[in-house]
């Protein structure tokens, strides 16, 4: 069985905006001024066709929620640049309304976008309905040793086994069961079985010419593509993995739902909402978005609410210090807000109050998937928590 | 040599020999821009006052850990409010005559300002200069006393030894062995001073320190002698020495006055260890602990950068709007009247003016007007005060505007404002919190 292809273009909110703010001096562009203007965006060199690709990827993406006309689009490769660069395209008067409300209320410019994106998109619309019930758990393989099996130690040995054509398959659907903490079912473990025998086959080649540490990251890549569209499929969400990812982060963006990689119940990416996500009756539009565990409801004791974490935390790990972004992970799944929000009220809250006094240690060991907590110009690595 | 057009409205009209004021104005120890200690107002006698005279009113602990904060007021940072040429500049003043002139100005007595010599030295963490560690700092500001005029012709090393040989009455000839004999007895002293004498780097910091060649001093600190790890591991044993060293000559007094502390913050590796080994040298260590404050520049940015470092090692805290603090803080609100600036303006335009010329006021092409209008539009902060001047000045040689008046300076500092906010705005694409 293979993952659903998506229907949601890998794009980025912030550049769709950027898009449409192109059309504030003037009703329209062309592709070329749009992959300059990413290009600016990002610091990067203007010259030859960097970023072309990714200005008709926006450009379609704005052409399919009805932003701009601009008529059939060019393959999104390097190749069409030259001769589809001039191509023009203007803004609707959608779109010129999503850019007064940009300009003049953001929030609701992002809610209106997400609207738009949500009626547009089949897979979005199957995901909101499961993140609206419940949080998913996604137990993406990021180290060999812990996810694949414990005998393979290093990038080295897990490459001589796919060499060899013996890699331990029920071992790994063991430890995916562990780390999802239910049995698979007999569909679900099926459908791995048989990708992950296709991923060994495949890779065995390759497995014997590359070097040990960048193979075991492609095959961990290659190994989550099979994996997380097999464990979502009985939700409805049979998308690949990027199609996943590019999911979760716009949900980051439209700050609706969340991801952490580091809370210490769960072996995993936690996605989990933080607002609330009203329809209409056949389920197709959004009626509206309500953040109830946003930066306002979250602000309200902030530090007794971290302390409660803290103890739940401390109560686990055993530990008066604890990790500060596991302290972090757990709130914000608690608490249902976002890493940013928390982010910010512990930056606002980090001296302490009379009642809450916080004694932090500084960052010794990177967290792997979650950026730093800060607190004044420095990266927290532990927190004590005590109360008077 | 610099070119010179013929026709120039900045000399023909302005009667100047070039512009005054440079597009960034940022504090330069080594070449420092005109020093006008009548800006910084009524401010100047709060400094002298907390960081200098306060201490001497106590007999037996005189030390002060301090802070020298500016204003970050609005949108303001903190920044460019002459907090580091206030501690550089004033360290400098004192040192020319061991601070004699602002006692006196605060009307000290002869007997007590005799009696109560003192000293001050400045640095910075400067990753630029290998100073990213306190005691690399501080060895910086050893280097700094030690370099500083003293009275016309003479430096503080020599005028120090000069003291010394006639308090030890020391021998014509072997004067420096005599000192270092002193000194050697004097450390021995010191209990809690675990300093080994015999070790070879620290012996020949000492025997330079007794002897007479100064720049042989400095360059062993700087550059041949005290290496980086050296400095970083037992740089307070060498500050430890120097304090005892000046103590037997007879100063009373030593500031320190340390910049840029948020680098500090920002660099070291080990915070935590570093500001613990700071405490006990600082305030559990003698000579220095007695005789020595350590006075920081502060900004909102460095109080951050520090914050934790501090409290977890229960150093006296330095925030400015803690009451408890007022007799260990003073807060630099910059040019905060038009005579201040005008003060400010004067200073450096006058080594500026052609001989020939005559200008009509001391702030002349500027109006009280003008002087007036630009010190609110940048909020009092003369670094930005006099980066305006440079603009100013430059816009009317480049347009060939014989009067500087409202009308012209006016659309200038509006023009500032509105493009940086602007731009801001313009690539902020983030979605707001709720």
């Amino acid at each position: 069985m293979t993952a659903q292809i998506d229907s949601i273009p890998r794009v980025s909110v912030r550049d769709l905006f950027i898009a449409i703010r192109m059309f504030e001096s003037e009703p329209s562009t062309t592709l070329e001024n749009l992959r300059l203007r990413f290009c600016l965006d990002r610091n990067a060199k203007r010259k030859g066709d960097y970023l072309f690709a990714t200005a008709v990827i926006v450009a379609g993406e704005m052409q399919k929620l009805g932003l701009i006309e601009g008529g059939p689009m060019p393959k999104a490769t390097s190749k069409t640049h030259e001769a589809a660069k001039g191509k023009v395209i203007k803004v609707t008067t959608a779109g010129q309304e999503l850019l007064r409300l940009f300009l003049n209320d953001r929030p609701s410019a992002f809610d209106k976008l997400f609207a738009r994106m949500y009626a547009a998109h089949r897979n979005l619309q199957a995901f909101v309905a499961v993140i609206q019930k419940r949080n998913l758990i996604a137990p993406i393989a990021t180290s060999v040793k812990d996810h694949i099996g414990a005998t393979y130690g290093s990038g080295a040995s897990l490459a001589t086994a796919v060499a060899k054509g013996d890699l331990n398959i029920d071992e790994t659907i063991r430890l995916l069961g562990q780390r999802m903490a239910r049995e698979l079912s007999q569909e679900e473990k099926s459908e791995i079985k048989a990708g992950l025998e296709q991923l060994v086959k495949d890779s065995a080649l390759s497995a014997g010419n590359e070097d040990g540490t960048e193979f075991a990251k492609n095959f961990l890549a290659k190994f989550n593509d099979v994996v997380i569209p097999a464990v979502f499929r009985a939700d409805g969400l049979p998308f690949d993995y990027r199609t996943h990812r590019t999911i979760w982060s716009l949900g980051e963006e439209f700050k609706l739902w969340g991801t952490i990689t580091s809370h210490p119940e769960h072996s995993g990416t936690v996605v989990y909402r933080t607002a609330s996500i009203l329809l209409s009756q056949d389920s197709e539009q959004v009626a509206d978005l309500v953040f109830d565990s946003g930066l306002q409801k979250t602000r309200e004791d902030f530090l007794a609410k971290m302390f409660t974490c803290y103890q739940k935390l401390q109560a686990l790990r055993k530990s008066k210090f604890v990790n500060a972004w596991e302290l972090r992970a757990v709130f914000c799944l608690d608490n249902r807000c976002q890493l940013s929000v928390f982010n910010r009220l512990f930056e606002e809250h980090y001296a302490g109050t009379d009642e809450f006094s916080l004694h932090f240690e500084i960052q010794q060991a990177k967290s792997r998937h979650e950026e730093p907590l800060r607190a004044g110009q420095r990266s927290v690595g532990t927190i004590l928590m005590t109360r008077e | 040599m610099a070119i010179k057009s013929q026709k120039s409205v900045l000399s023909d009209v302005f009667g100047l020999r070039e512009n005054p004021f440079k597009s960034s104005h940022i504090y330069n120890v080594d070449k420092p821009d005109v020093f006008v200690p009548e800006m910084y107002g009524e401010q100047l006698e709060e400094f002298h006052r907390k960081f200098f005279l306060l201490p001497l009113g106590k007999e037996s602990n005189k030390q002060v850990i301090g802070a020298l904060w500016s204003s970050h007021q609005g949108d303001d940072i903190g920044k460019g409010f002459g907090k580091s040429m206030l501690m550089a500049e004033e360290s400098r003043r004192i040192n020319r005559d061991f601070g004699r002139a602002m006692l006196e100005f605060a009307e000290i007595g002869e007997q007590d300002i005799e009696e109560n010599p003192i000293l001050s030295g400045y640095c910075t963490f400067d990753q630029s200069k290998g100073v990213k560690s306190f005691p690399a700092a501080l060895l910086d500001a050893v280097i700094f006393i030690l370099e500083s005029k003293h009275g016309e012709n003479s430096t503080v090393h020599a005028e120090l030894r000069r003291r010394l040989i006639s308090k030890i009455d020391a021998s014509e000839g072997y004067e420096g062995e005599e000192i270092k004999q002193a000194l050697l007895k004097e450390l021995r002293r010191y209990r809690g001073l675990n300093v080994q004498l015999t070790h070879a780097t620290l012996n020949g910091f000492i025997d330079r320190l007794c002897h007479e060649d100064t720049g042989d001093l400095i360059r062993f600190i700087r550059h041949e002698g005290i290496g980086p790890r050296i400095k970083a591991t037992q740089g307070f044993n060498f500050v430890h020495v120097f304090n005892a060293f000046v103590s037997l000559a007879g100063i009373v007094y030593v500031a320190y006055f340390i910049d840029q502390i948020e680098n500090f913050a920002m660099w070291t590796r080990k915070q935590d260890q570093e500001g613990k080994v700071l405490r006990e040298s600082i305030c559990q260590t003698s000579p220095t602990a007695e005789m020595s404050s350590f006075i920081f520049q502060m900004h909102i940015r460095a109080e951050a950068a520090i914050e934790n470092m501090w409290k977890n090692e229960h150093l006296p805290s330095l925030s400015f709007n803690k009451p408890i603090n007022a007799a260990r803080v003073v807060y630099l609100k910059g040019l905060g009247s038009t005579q201040e600036a005008a003060d400010l303006t004067a200073a450096y335009l006058a080594p500026c003016r052609k001989q020939e010329a005559r200008a009509p006021s001391p702030i002349f092409p500027f109006t009280e007007e003008v002087i007036e209008a630009v010190r609110s539009a940048v909020g009092g902060n003369p670094r930005n005060f006099l980066e305006s001047l440079f603009n100013i000045l430059n816009q009317a040689e480049l347009q060939n505007h014989k009067k500087i008046d409202l009308l012209f300076v006016q659309p200038l500092l509006e023009d500032v404002g509105e493009e940086v906010s602007d731009d801001e705005e313009h690539n902020d694409y983030t979605n707001p919190e709720r």
